[in-house]
């Protein structure tokens, strides 16, 4: 099992591949982004626009006015309203070897979320955590406001 | 002349309700009696299950420290104070409502990825004629998203070994994003994978020759 493993990283490693995908896996891609979203990605702050690409533990924020929408590498569609942040804290989508996940923290704000290929293979893997409670999502599209109703 | 007149006449009523408000602060033996106000609610969070695009049957549920509800009927909405506080059970949310709250991030989803499936003959990284022909579609929904995340990923059948398998699944994945490089796509936005036989499209045994497991998708977000 080992030996086996091992020629299948030795396979990885010494693929002509054109995109060698490390550390800095894409996870997915932004495609709308309006007044002022930005990305928090360590100690940067990024100015959030069409087509950026985005990692794991990726912050998306929006101040008053703004929006964003992406698109992750399993099809999952995630979008937030006006002075929203959610975090991407983790994203497991690997079909060969039958391994999902997927993690987001919404810390305040509002989001839409459509299901992708990660909630589609494996059901109940995909989870999205509030300050409220966490949402286990066997739904494929739902949205989630915080404090959004007086 | 009947606005003036009704507007006077609401000015004469809003000063008589001005002047009474004034005798009751200045009277506080005998306060008049005032309108019970509803206490100050603190603002709930709420969750929405929207309808399925496929029409299939879903379902949320939220769980925390005091509780748990499950919502599974469309436009079915969850509220809760607080992480300590139980969700109360489900209510059924007006569609003006759903896009009052939830209308911003709503209208902002993306349009849902679109995938090809291109064909090779057995053994080869040549693209067979009626997949060749499909690359101008391909190409228009790529200009058409403007997407920058073109996942081009190559499969085999179960003939021959897994390894030879995954570098075959390299060498037809490679071929189509070579070609897609010829018509001017950035390198950066093509994400090249090879799944060998360990992702058959048609659940076979080892060496089965199948011509549909043959294959190299390519999934434009």
């Amino acid at each position: 099992m080992l030996a086996w493993k091992a020629a299948c990283w030795f396979l990885v490693l010494s693929s002509s591949l054109l995109s060698l995908q490390g550390a800095e896996t894409v996870i997915g891609s932004v495609k709308t982004a309006e007044g002022g979203a930005t990305v928090h990605r360590g100690s940067e702050t990024i100015p959030a626009r069409e087509g950026f690409h985005l990692l794991l533990n990726d912050t998306l924020q929006t101040p008053a006015g703004g929006r964003l929408g992406a698109i992750l590498q399993d099809g999952t569609r995630i979008s937030l309203g006006p002075n929203t942040e959610l975090k991407i804290d983790q994203f497991v989508y690997d079909p060969a070897a039958g391994k999902f996940g997927l993690l987001l923290r919404l810390g305040r704000g509002v989001m839409a979320y459509i299901s992708g290929k990660i909630a589609q293979f494996s059901p109940g893997s995909a989870t999205v955590e509030t300050p409220v409670g966490v949402l286990g999502l066997r739904g494929t599209h739902i949205a989630v406001s915080l404090e959004g109703m007086q | 002349m009947a606005l003036i007149t009704s507007n006077k006449l609401r000015a004469a009523i809003a000063g008589l309700l001005l002047l009474t408000a004034g005798c009751a602060t200045k009277q506080p033996s005998a306060p008049a009696p005032v309108a019970p106000v509803a206490p100050p609610q603190p603002p709930q969070s709420v969750v929405v299950l929207m309808p399925d695009p496929g029409g299939k049957p879903s379902s949320i549920t939220l769980t925390n420290s005091a509780g748990s509800q499950t919502l599974t009927q469309p436009y079915q909405a969850l509220r809760v104070a607080r992480a300590d506080t139980a969700p109360a059970p489900p209510i059924t949310m007006e569609r003006a409502d759903v896009q009052r709250v939830f209308g911003a991030a709503l209208d902002t989803l993306p349009k849902p990825e679109v995938a090809f499936t291109l064909h090779f003959s057995e053994n080869s990284d040549v693209l067979l004629p009626e997949s060749q022909a499909l690359l101008p579609a391909i190409m228009s929904a790529i200009r058409e998203r403007r997407s920058t995340a073109i996942s081009v990923i190559g499969h085999t059948d179960t003939t021959a070994d897994p390894q030879f398998n995954y570098r075959l699944g390299v060498r037809r994945a490679d071929g189509v994003a070579k070609l897609f490089l010829a018509q001017g796509l950035n390198e950066s936005n093509l994400f090249v994978e090879s799944h060998g036989d360990a992702d058959l499209l048609v659940k076979t045994g080892r060496d089965v020759a199948n011509a549909q497991n043959r294959r190299v998708e390519v999934i434009v977000r």
